[in-house]
């Protein structure tokens, strides 16, 4: 059975045109929470990498991203220090800071034949000064006014496609072949 | 008018080259208003996408805000010389070291 991907607005067309021929489809929805480092800093287009100012400089899209400031990545329980390097696009590091994100597919069968259409949505940064307690050397501890990275998920409705009643969403979590 | 009913409702989706502004002060005349805004990734683009609702309607603005890639159309393809290939293939690779 062939999969065919879509961009949005192929998706949207295909199942208008179902939905006005009077046929019921049933959509499957999968959306799953990731960090795994396919986004980072340096990929951002200038406009979004201007939420990032604060603590990150860059000499252009896809340039190595350096950290302006001392920082604390809240998710990731990590300590950057100023000019610690925050992504790399040539060299890839575990260390680096990934930008968490939400998988949304979507897919319906029609007629043996499954369209796909699939967009990941970003989490946002938070950037507050906080007093953090940080360790120096090996068992030093000072509390200190440090910035602050938190990432707040994207709200629920922006990872839907609305849709009319006639077709039937169903979430799913994973697809498997019998 | 506010949203209309439910089983009035239609799908549709659009590509567009109108600015942006311009779909969006039609809507905002429409009766619709900002609720949320996302940067979403499809399609091999960053997106900037904004949500605007009135009653039951809702309609979705995506605004291209950037590439994840660096591939960028035209795609060289080449019927040609093994030199004009190596030729043509050290200036994209040389590109891809500099940006």
């Amino acid at each position: 059975m062939p999969t065919y991907d879509c961009n949005e607005h192929q998706f949207v067309e295909n199942l208008r045109r179902i939905i006005e021929s009077k046929l019921r489809v049933v959509v499957n929805r999968m959306m799953m929470q990731r960090d795994d480092g396919k986004y980072g800093l340096s990929q951002l287009p200038d406009q979004e990498f201007k939420k990032y100012d604060a603590l990150a400089y860059r000499k252009h899209q896809r340039a190595t991203v350096y950290a302006k400031v001392h920082f604390y990545d809240q998710l990731h329980k990590r300590l950057y220090m100023q000019d610690d390097i925050l992504h790399s696009p040539k060299n890839p590091n575990r260390y680096h800071l990934s930008i968490p994100y939400i998988n949304v597919e979507y897919r319906f069968t029609f007629w043996g034949e499954t369209y796909r259409h699939e967009f990941d949505v970003l989490y946002e940064p938070q950037i507050r000064l906080d007093r953090k307690e940080i360790v120096i050397g090996k068992s030093e501890k000072k509390t200190t006014l440090i910035h602050v990275l938190n990432f707040v998920p994207p709200p629920e409705r922006m990872l839907e496609i609305h849709l009319p009643p006639s077709t039937i969403v169903f979430d799913v979590r994973r697809l498997s072949r019998a | 008018m506010g949203g209309g009913r439910k089983r009035d409702l239609r799908l549709k989706s659009m590509p567009s080259i109108a600015p942006l502004a311009a779909v969006e002060a039609k809507l905002l005349e429409l009766g619709f208003s900002l609720i949320s805004e996302a940067t979403v990734v499809s399609d091999t683009r960053f997106w900037r996408r904004r949500l605007y609702t009135n009653g039951y309607e809702v309609v979705t603005l995506s605004d291209e805000i950037g590439r994840l890639y660096n591939l960028k159309d035209p795609v060289v393809t080449i019927y040609g010389k093994e030199e004009t290939i190596e030729a043509l293939r050290s200036v994209l690779s040389l590109w891809d070291k500099v940006s």
